[in-house]
This record gives C-alpha cells, structure tokens and sequence, in this order.
C-alpha cells in the first residue's frame, strides 16, 4: 500500500507541477471568455452598414411630394433607406457614385400580391439582412393593411399574446424545469466526459508505453508488483484531472457570478441589441431582459449540486473503467506507435458510440436506449450525467443501477488489464495482436 | 554459507522453456559469474530471484527464505537494459527508488549523500536525467542499484555498453561492496570478464545448467595437463617421452601422459641439460570450457 501511494505520489507531482499544466488549467477558462468575447467582436464587425436606396412604385413604402421623400421603412442599426425619385436606370447606373450600397425597386404591387420586389446590387445582402429586409417590408404592408380594415393600431399589438411554458418536476417541491436548457447543460456535460476520459485515458497509456520504452519498467518491477505499478499510475494520473475539474469548477462558479452581474448591471439596451443580431428587432427589449433573468433564474433551478457530484462520480468511474483498458493497451504496444493505434481503436469506439447514443439522447431524455446506455458501463460516464442535467432522481432505480454497473465495471477491467499489463510490459520488440492478448488474459 | 540458494527453478512461456530445473549455490559475500551465451536463460532466471517473474515450479531461498516480497527489497538489480524517468530530476530519482525499496526518505538521503560524494556529481542532483550524458546516467543506474544497501546485488550484463573509466570504476565499487559484506551476482556472455572477477560461477545453456562451482576448481576439473616451459638456449632432447604440444622460440608446451607428473617433466628437463627460465601449468580458459561443454552436451 505504501509502494502505491509513492508511486501514486510521482505520477500526480510529476504532472501537476509541469509548466504545461498549470497552463492548460489556468488558459482553458481563460481561453472560453476569449472566445466568447471575439464571438461577440465579430458579430459587432460583422454587421456592416449598408445604405439603401428606395425607389417605390406602389405608394405603400415612400411617401413622396416634389422635395420630400419620406420612406416608411425602420432605419436600424444597420440598414438606412433612402427614397429617391430617380428613374430605375439611373439609379442602376449611379447607385454606387452616391455612396449607396444597392438598388430596392418596388413596382406597383398590390396589397394582396406584393411580388415583383427586386433588389439590384453588385454584393449580395446576406440571409440575415434579406430576412430582416423581408420582414420590414412585410410590417409596412401589414400597417397599411391595419389602417385599410380601419383597426386600432393598439388593439392589434395587444392581440400578439406570447405564451410560455413552465415545466415542473412532480414532486412537492415542483421545481421548475427546463428542457432546453437542461439538454444544453446536458450536452455539455457528456461532451465534457466523452473528452476527459480520452485525453485522461490516453495520457495513462502513454506514461505507460514510456515506463516500457525507457526501460525503467524493469528496474521498477523489481521494487513493486505489476499492479501496484499500474494501479499507481492510474490513481495519480485520475487525480490530475480531478485537480483540474476541482479549479475549473471552482472558476466557473466565479465566472458563472460574474457574468450574472454583467448582464443584469452594464447591459444596456443597445449592446443587448446588437448582440442578439438582427432579428431582435421585432422582440421588445423588455421582454429581452425578462429573458436574460428567466435564463439564469432557470440555471439555478437545475440540480445543479447533483450535477456536480455526478461529474465528479462519472468521471472517476469512466476514467477508472477506461483507463484500466487503455493501461493494457499501453503495456502491450510498446515501442510502435503506430501499432497502436490499431489496439487503441477497440477501445475508442465504444467512447465515440456512446457520444453519439448522447445526441439522441438529448431528443428523449427517457427512451429504452437512454435507459440502457446510461446503465452500461461502457456508455453511462457519458449518458447518465446528461440524464442528471433533465432532473433525474438520485433515489431513482436507474441511477442506483448506473453506479452499481460502473462500480462493478472499472473493477472488471482492472482486473482484466491486470493480467494483460503483467505480461506484456516485459514484452520487449515483439509484435502483439489482439488474439495474442486473449491469451494472456486467460492465462494464470 | 549460501546466502541465495536456487533450486529446481523451470519456467516456459507458452511451449518455449526458458529456464529448465535450474540449482544454483550463491555462497554469501561473494561474486558469482552466470555465464551463458544470449538467450540462454540468464535474464529469466535473474527476474525470478528478483521476483519480477514467478518461476512456475521450484524455489528460491534467499537467506534460507523463500519469499518474493523479501527477495524484492533485499536485491539491487541493475538491468542490461537500462532505464531511468528521463524527464525526472537525479535526485528525486534516486530517493523515489530507494523509497520503493522501503527506505525511510532520511536514510535514502543519507546513502545519496554518500554515493553523490563518492562519484563527485554533487551538482547533478536538480538536473534532470535527459540533461546527462550517457556515461553520467550509467553512473546514475549504478547509485540506483546499491543506494538501499542490498545484501545481494544482481547486475546483468553490467559492462555492456560502458566506456572504460565507469567500467573500471564499476569494478571497484564491486569490490569494495563486496568488501562490505554484499553479495554480487552477474551475468554475462563475455567469458574473459568472469575470469578476472568471479570466484564462483554457473554456465546455462538452452536453460539448463551444464555447470558451476568455484572457478578454480572448474578450471583444475577441466585441466588438460598442459606445461609451458621457457627456456635458455637449446632445447634438451625429450626422447619422446613427452609429447611436444606447441613448440615457440626459447618455450615449449607439453601435454603429460596418463601417469606422468609435473615434477617428473621438470626433472627430466633439468637432467637433460635445460636451463628453465620458467615453468607454469596452463589451465583452460572459460570459454574454452564452455565450448569443450556445450559441444559434448549439445543437443543439436
């Protein structure tokens, strides 16, 4: 016991205090507000002024006398119009000269019919400009339509009624739940998983195809047994990533606090527009907000503690489930890399499928394949956790289930690596197949 | 007394026997030679006495006792191929080994401390193994070996891939070790080195033992009755009572008959005129020994 702890002890300092980590841990929250914070440049980059000049034919979008030309269209942000008396072909001729971006001709629709609008321009406008274009155009007509039947402008606005759900779990405390936001939370959480076990994973076997191409393997192997070896390099390298977890947590939360007060502090109306794009337009910044607070009021109605145990749980047991077999793997390539590869990929796939079970899992949180696969060992470090983000009981059969099968699971394939590591980590130069591998398992 | 005692060991991987019913007699504070060519079975049987492999019948008494976890402290075991952490620095190195050896981390500083004086390197011990040359690193593997004090030292192939000045150097610290009470085995398919250090040796081949015992009685067993003698001018007439072996300028070789004795040929000589400048017997070489063995063993 005391050998494994030493060895446990190495295998975690001589990671935690490389430079490397310290980086990756301290960059990667860092490098997620950066990301966010171009995305937020870019989208304010992206949104170019354009100009546009107007020449209307029906009489429904400018309202024109000899020096006035009054167009009806909402400027924004990012579209200005101009009404212009100009025939078609000149304005063609000379948009450009005066600084406009494109041509819009309306001819002289009907308000039951409005075809024939054309846009003439050397530069396309863009899917999210010709929609908001679209719909502008669509609200004038819809105005002029109101004032026609002779309605109450604010009669009509009142009758947009915008309904909401809320979702609650059964139970007394009834709490609210929400399935988008669950099955993002939920996502995230397998993604997480799915790629903390194969980095985790694929840094045990590769320590472990060091100890064996440095030869170190044998000096070591007559201090401690084969287990111990292995078992310590897993332990130590398992609490690496908790580690990491533990600070990410832990400034998550921080973040998670800070943008809490970003939004409900700094945000103004404006910089809330321009974020949400475009198509805002249509949405009041009131009920924009209302939003924003709804969200984060949603965030915390998740189980969110829960949420956290089970990622630490999953994490440790698919880890420990995954890292035993990717140990094995280690023990018998040895030197070639490039053989191993084609070891690795066995015990990559069932990692990939499981992803893949999660996506669909999203869809119905509680079909017979969302049972199943957040029950198998293989696939639940992956499932169960987006399972808990959709408000899965803890006292639920399927969660008992789930951790038991785990549990039972990473002690199955230690004891399965144990048998493959022990023979093949003095395997020197020696090609190994999979067949080969049985053998040893079987072996005494 | 043996400190180690080996015996009836056998060990086959799948169909392959590697070592077949092997016993050997380490006796205490010596150095032993096993000798064989490569893959005779030398690193198998090394690995079981130090229970990095378990023979799969037979026993290995070290001390009298037969058991694994004990043999694992008690032996430094130097490999033939070696292997440190690279990326790990000298001295954290060295005191995780010695620690894995059950020693406490002050007495394992102590030992470093010691080793670290003796070779002069004081200043290697931040320094990561990568950084050090390979001479520096063997020098590194030898402190890693002996650093827990073992009472039996296992070093395979110890001189393979050594420069001259840690071959040399290695060589005296096994003496002096030795000196202290320790107990050396090697290994090695290089006959001539077992000469100049071993007292006792064991020859395998194809894993069975075709020979041991102390090395000088292994020679006298195996001697042919060969003399050479140097002489001052003319050779005396022998009268075809000896059988001339090998006949060089001012010395001559002879091989004595059943019956004839040493002091008989140096009488003879003397008598007949010879004026002898010296007179030795000259015994076989290990490697001739083994040829001489495996060639009447041979299964081939």
């Amino acid at each position: 016991m005391n050998k494994i702890w030493l060895i446990i002890q190495r295998e975690y300092l001589s990671r935690v205090k490389k430079t490397s980590f310290i980086v990756t841990t301290m960059l990667a929250p860092l490098s997620i507000i950066v990301l966010l914070a171009i995305q937020f440049l870019i989208i304010g980059a992206g949104q170019s002024k354009k100009i546009i000049v107007v020449k209307d034919e029906s009489g429904f979008f400018v309202e024109a006398n000899d020096s006035y030309q009054n167009v009806k269209l909402k400027d924004s942000n990012t579209l200005y119009f101009k009404g212009s008396d100009e025939n078609l072909f000149e304005l063609k001729e000379s948009y450009k000269e005066n600084g406009y971006d494109g041509v819009l001709f309306i001819p002289p629709v009907s308000l039951k019919n409005p075809s024939g609008i054309q846009y003439y321009s050397d530069k396309l406008l863009g899917i999210a400009t010709r929609t908001t274009l679209e719909q502008n155009l669509g609200e004038v007509l819809k105005n002029k339509k109101i004032e026609e039947a002779g309605l109450d402008q604010q009669f009509i606005k009142d009758l947009r009624t915008s309904v909401s759900i809320t979702e609650r779990t059964p139970d007394e405390e009834g709490k609210e739940n929400s399935s988008i936001l669950a099955s993002a939370f939920g996502f995230l959480m397998g993604f997480m998983m799915y790629l903390t076990i194969m980095i985790y994973g694929t840094m045990v076997m590769r320590g472990v195809m060091e100890e064996k191409t440095n030869r170190i393997v044998e000096v070591m192997l007559s201090s401690v047994k084969p287990f111990q070896l292995m078992v310590g390099k897993i332990v130590g390298i398992g609490m690496v990533g908790l580690t990491q977890f533990i600070i990410w947590i832990f400034t998550v939360g921080l973040l998670y606090a800070g943008i809490g007060f970003f939004l409900a502090g700094t945000m103004d109306a404006s910089s809330m527009e321009q974020m949400m794009g475009e198509a805002s337009q249509q949405v009041d910044i009131d009920e924009m907000q209302k939003r924003v607070t709804d969200i984060i009021g949603k965030v915390q109605s998740l189980p969110i503690g829960f949420m956290i145990f089970a990622f630490i749980f999953y994490f440790l047991g698919g880890y420990l489930f995954y890292s035993a077999l990717f140990a094995a793997i280690g023990s018998a390539v040895g030197d070639d890399s490039s053989e191993s590869q084609a070891l690795v990929f066995p015990v990559t796939v069932p990692i990939i499928i499981s992803f893949i079970i999660l996506t669909v899992i999203l869809e119905d949180p509680n079909s017979s394949i969302a049972f199943w696969s957040s029950i198998i060992p293989f696939s639940s470090p992956i499932i169960m956790p987006a399972r808990i983000a959709y408000g899965l009981s803890p006292f639920s059969i399927d969660f008992f289930l789930s951790v038991l099968f785990l549990i039972l699971g990473f002690m199955g394939t230690t004891w399965l690596a144990a048998k493959i590591y022990r023979t093949g980590i003095l395997m020197m130069g020696k090609k190994v197949s999979l067949k080969e591998i049985g053998k040893w398992v079987v072996k005494r | 007394m043996n400190i180690l005692e080996v015996q009836n060991v056998y060990k086959a991987f799948d169909k392959n026997v590697a070592v077949n019913g092997v016993s050997i007699e380490v006796p205490q504070q010596s150095i032993f030679g096993l000798l064989g060519p490569n893959g005779a079975g030398k690193t198998t049987l090394i690995r079981m006495i130090t229970s990095i492999l378990a023979p799969d019948s037979g026993t290995i008494l070290l001390e009298g006792i037969d058991d694994p976890q004990q043999r694992m402290l008690r032996i430094g075991y130097m490999p033939e191929e070696r292997g440190l952490y690279k990326k790990m620095k000298v001295g954290e190195q060295l005191l995780y080994l010695a620690q894995l050896k059950n020693m406490s981390k002050k007495a394992a500083r102590e030992q470093l401390k010691y080793w670290f004086e003796k070779f002069e390197i004081s200043d290697w011990y931040g320094k990561k193994v990568e950084e050090l040359s390979k001479g520096m690193q063997q020098k590194i593997q030898f402190i890693s070996t002996v650093i827990h004090q073992p009472s039996v030292i296992i070093l395979d192939e110890p001189f393979s891939g050594l420069d001259p000045v840690n071959s040399n150097l290695i060589q005296r610290e096994i003496y002096e070790l030795r000196q202290k009470g320790a107990t050396i085995i090697f290994s090695t398919h290089r006959m001539e080195q077992v000469e100049q250090i071993c007292e006792n040796i064991a020859m395998i081949h194809k894993g069975n033992k075709i020979l041991d015992g102390p090395l000088n009685d292994i020679k006298n067993q195996f001697k042919e009755h060969i003399f050479r003698i140097e002489y001052k001018g003319e050779l005396p007439d022998l009268q075809g009572r000896f059988s001339i072996y090998e006949q060089e300028e001012n010395a001559v070789v002879i091989q004595l008959q059943d019956g004839q004795s040493s002091n008989e040929l140096l009488a003879f000589f003397v008598q007949n005129g010879g004026e002898v400048e010296s007179f030795n017997e000259i015994l076989p070489t290990i490697n001739e020994i083994f040829i001489n063995q495996v060639g009447g063993t041979s299964d081939e």
